[in-house]
């Protein structure tokens, strides 16, 4: 249903029910589970792309030979049911995505100060001289890429380059120095207004406006930027007949229960009344009641909906951005890995395998659509390379949790990657993207660059059978659900086993996101050869990124 | 039945039908269907997650930093070696962590500010300080060397003065939650559980630790304001914390959810 339109009455015109009552019907009809996007005046829905750096310092930014800007990733892919995955292209019927402004803030101990890198011997210490207070000059460049795995010509080094700056700014010394009045710390930045491309991979570009020698021993603390982006509602999945059911959804709450709308045509040529059944104003009062009582689509925070739905459109585009082994004042080589858990921990000799975890709690239902992974080799130095070996493995998973104050402990796998071996011809093979930040790659090795990957939502062991870049299931809710009676459907438990019921049984409470990687073989540390050296970037500066795409919902109201 | 909502006109028995008075109001309503007030919409908000969390530095590690926390006052102790002090605008930077068993000490405060220029809504706040059931590496069991559950773990939401931005005295403190005994945040109520049935498998293991969750709070965000989400965990030197290496007894996550309501193109 689009909006409704209907005949104009010209002067002298002999008055019929086309007139007067198919337009009254048409407006029944669309109010019947068929309101659009477009019949709304607000009909688009925004989502929020947000990245938290504990620490960005002059040890990174201010490096001699380094890259000097934090390279912050993220992807815009349409979502399933619009991923074309032989041509990428979009089509008209693929929601457009517009960024539409970045908020930008760091903890300066609420003072007009700088503060003290992490490595300093300040540390965290503030300090108010001219020189310090020039310190802090940030510059933003957003960035647009065509992944790698999009070219044709692996040999061309530009592939390797983002091609277009698409958006910049910088906060200025003056925002971050406040008075008693107001400082521009944190501050929103409007009249960004791109259009994304939803095949690009995209860059916020992170540095010093002037590079200089101020910002050496300074940090950004808890530097928070967030992307402001809209897009139009859409279709939510499950819908009978419309849209597939994801995996792990209580289908009776995906469903839409339509709204029944219905006006009464007068039989031809009586005469057009008021008050009667089928009079102007009786069928006229059956609009305006439906819309006085609000129209309906979506869910609340456990999945409870309407029992009248008259909104089609009632889901939206959600990113949210999962940082992994951030926080580290440097980047992790193997003479710094130590810094990071579960290496060599207590001289136990765990030396071979490091992990990390973000527990997302669960608030309104999602569709999860697609899950990336973005691995970092970032480095204060020209000479380093991502550390890829024959024994290295990298693994990434994203679970759904239940059982927080609850006694039904247990996961449900959602999406897993291993990349066995994380060498350089598996993750070429692998890769969505590679980027490099310095005009010449490290020969055999990623020199100060970020590499996608897809995470591939589970599939059953008769293949996949979602859209993606590689291979990957169904989408997979993920939400509490009011009542016992809506079944969830099937998932595998794993990637490439047998569909059942899911093992989260529909209570779960939280997304786990959780990010490993070790040489069994060698070791993570220095030492006994062959080992890796302190020119091999296990993590980049700023650490990893997981990027979750989700279908949320329209929410916020009670039925 | 009047007509509320999708035209002004009024048909009525005695009244006239004429194609002006029809024509308005099928215009009216053609305009009311096509393009729905928000008013009208009965759900009308997204939710956005803001996930912030990093895995500090393992105890005992080489070297032990602190940053992203800092302390949670502005004296001359907190100035470099050398330095200039600033003005001090702010000599305790947080409203509201005041403790039941200490007073106002300082404490070691973690700081995610954000701004918004349109209202939004605080709906959840989760704390999730986690740690594991093997290794240990992050072992906080936050009791007390009496025995007791620790509660002096803070969690703090202050929206900034729209008249006074600066003054964090003059803050609006739209959550405050100290002085909370953390039993009761256990992620489960019979300590650690040793759950692993998803890849990859956690070295650490488990779900232990604790869950400091604030929902169904609905924290109205003005219009143009700017907030700041405080974490804020003692100085005390006593068990469990110790001194610096208590910021690395367990891994912090923090997630922000808010609702953001639909809007226009542009």
């Amino acid at each position: 249903m689009a909006k409704i339109t209907r005949k104009r009455m010209a002067r002298g015109l002999k008055l019929t029910q086309q007139h007067v009552f198919d337009p009254l019907h048409d407006a029944g009809d669309a109010l019947s589970g068929q309101v659009t996007y477009d019949q709304m005046a607000d009909g688009y829905g925004t989502f929020r792309v947000t990245w938290n750096i504990p620490i960005l310092g002059g040890t990174f930014l201010a490096a001699a030979g380094g890259p000097k800007e934090l390279m912050l990733p993220v992807m815009f892919p349409p979502m399933q049911e619009y991923f074309d995955e032989v041509n990428r292209h979009v089509t008209t019927a693929t929601p457009e995505i517009l960024i539409e402004e970045c908020t930008v803030g760091w903890d300066q101990r609420d003072e007009s100060c700088a503060v003290r890198d992490a490595i300093d011997a300040n540390e965290g210490k503030m300090n108010a001289t001219a020189a310090a207070l020039a310190a802090y000059n940030l510059r933003m460049r957003l960035l647009r890429k065509r992944p790698t795995m999009l070219w044709e010509d692996d040999t061309n080094s530009e592939r390797l380059m983002a091609q277009q700056e698409v958006w910049r700014a910088v906060i200025d010394p003056a925002s971050s120095q406040s008075d008693s009045y107001r400082s521009g710390n944190p501050v929103v930045i409007t009249g960004i207004n791109h259009a994304a491309d939803r095949y690009a991979v995209y860059y916020l570009a992170v540095g010093d406006a002037r590079q200089s020698t101020d910002m050496d021993t300074y940090a950004y603390v808890s530097l928070t930027i967030s992307l402001k982006c809209k897009t139009r509602l859409t279709l939510r999945d499950g819908v009978f007949g419309v849209s597939a059911m994801p995996r792990n959804a209580p289908e009776g709450r995906m469903q839409q229960d339509a709204a029944v709308v219905t006006t009464t045509r007068p039989v031809k040529d009586t005469d057009i009344e008021a008050d009667t059944v089928d009079g102007v104003q009786t069928n006229l009062g059956i609009i305006d009641t439906a819309v006085h009582g609000r129209l309906w689509g979506g869910f609340d925070e456990k999945a409870w909906k309407s029992p009248e739905e008259h909104i089609l459109h009632d889901a939206a585009y959600e990113v949210i951005m999962v940082p992994m082994f951030g926080g580290m004042p440097t980047h992790i080589t193997a003479a710094t890995v130590d810094r990071l858990p579960y290496v060599d921990v207590l001289g136990q000799g765990n030396r071979d395998r490091t992990c990390d975890r973000r527990c997302i709690p669960l608030v309104h239902p999602l569709v999860i659509h697609h899950v990336y992974a973005f691995f970092s080799s970032l480095a204060p130095s020209a000479t380093t390379i991502a550390a890829l070996s024959a024994n290295l493995k990298h693994c990434v998973g994203v679970g759904l949790g239940a059982g927080l104050r609850g006694d039904l402990v247990t996961y449900q796998e959602v999406a897993y990657l291993e990349i066995d071996p994380f060498s350089a011809f598996s993750v070429g093979a692998l890769a969505i993207d590679l980027s490099a930040t310095l005009t010449s790659p490290h020969t055999g090795g990623l020199t100060n660059g970020i590499i996608a990957f897809e995470v591939p939502l589970v599939y059953p062991d008769t293949g996949a059978d979602g859209n993606g870049y590689r291979p990957q299931g169904r989408p997979v809710y993920a939400g509490r659900e009011v009542g016992i009676e809506n079944s969830r459907s099937q998932i595998p438990a794993q990637l490439g086993v047998a569909l059942a019921a899911p093992e989260t049984a529909g209570q779960e409470q939280w997304i786990e996101v959780r990010w490993s990687f070790g040489d069994a073989i060698r070791g993570l540390n220095l030492g006994a050869p062959p080992a890796y050296d302190a020119e091999d970037v296990f993590a980049g500066y700023g650490g990893f990124w997981v990027q979750l795409v989700c279908k949320k919902h329209l929410c916020g109201g009670e039925v | 039945m009047s007509l509320r909502e999708i035209t002004d006109e009024q048909f009525r028995e005695s009244t006239t039908i004429d194609g002006n008075r029809l024509d308005m109001a099928l215009d009216d309503m053609e305009k009311s269907i096509n393009s729905i007030p928000h008013r009208n919409v009965g759900r009308r908000f997204t939710q956005s997650q803001i996930v912030a969390g990093y895995p500090p530095a393992p105890d005992p590690a080489a070297v032990i930093y602190r940053l992203p926390f800092m302390r949670s006052s502005n004296t001359a102790a907190d100035v470099v070696a050398g330095g200039t002090a600033p003005a001090y605008a702010n000599v305790q930077r947080v409203k509201g962590i005041a403790l039941r068993s200490a007073g106002l000490p300082v404490q070691w405060i973690w700081t995610i500010p954000f701004a918004i220029n349109e209202p939004a809504l605080l709906v959840d706040l989760c704390v999730w300080l986690q740690t594991d059931t093997s290794w240990f590496v992050y072992g906080n069991d936050f009791v007390g060397a009496a025995g007791n559950w620790v509660e002096n773990i803070g969690v703090v939401v202050s929206i900034d003065d729209p008249f006074v931005p600066e003054q964090r005295e003059r803050n609006r403190q739209a959550l405050v939650r100290v002085n909370t005994r953390c039993d009761v945040q256990r992620t489960n109520p019979l300590g650690g559980v040793l759950i692993n049935n998803f890849r990859p498998l956690l070295t650490g293991g488990g779900l232990s630790g604790l869950c400091i969750r604030s929902d169904d709070i609905e924290i109205p965000l003005p219009r143009n304001s700017r907030f700041r989400v405080f974490i804020s965990l003692p100085q005390t030197g006593e068990v469990p914390w110790g001194d610096t290496p208590m910021l690395s007894r367990q891994v912090p996550t923090v997630t922000a959810t808010i609702l953001e309501e639909v809007g226009r193109h542009g």
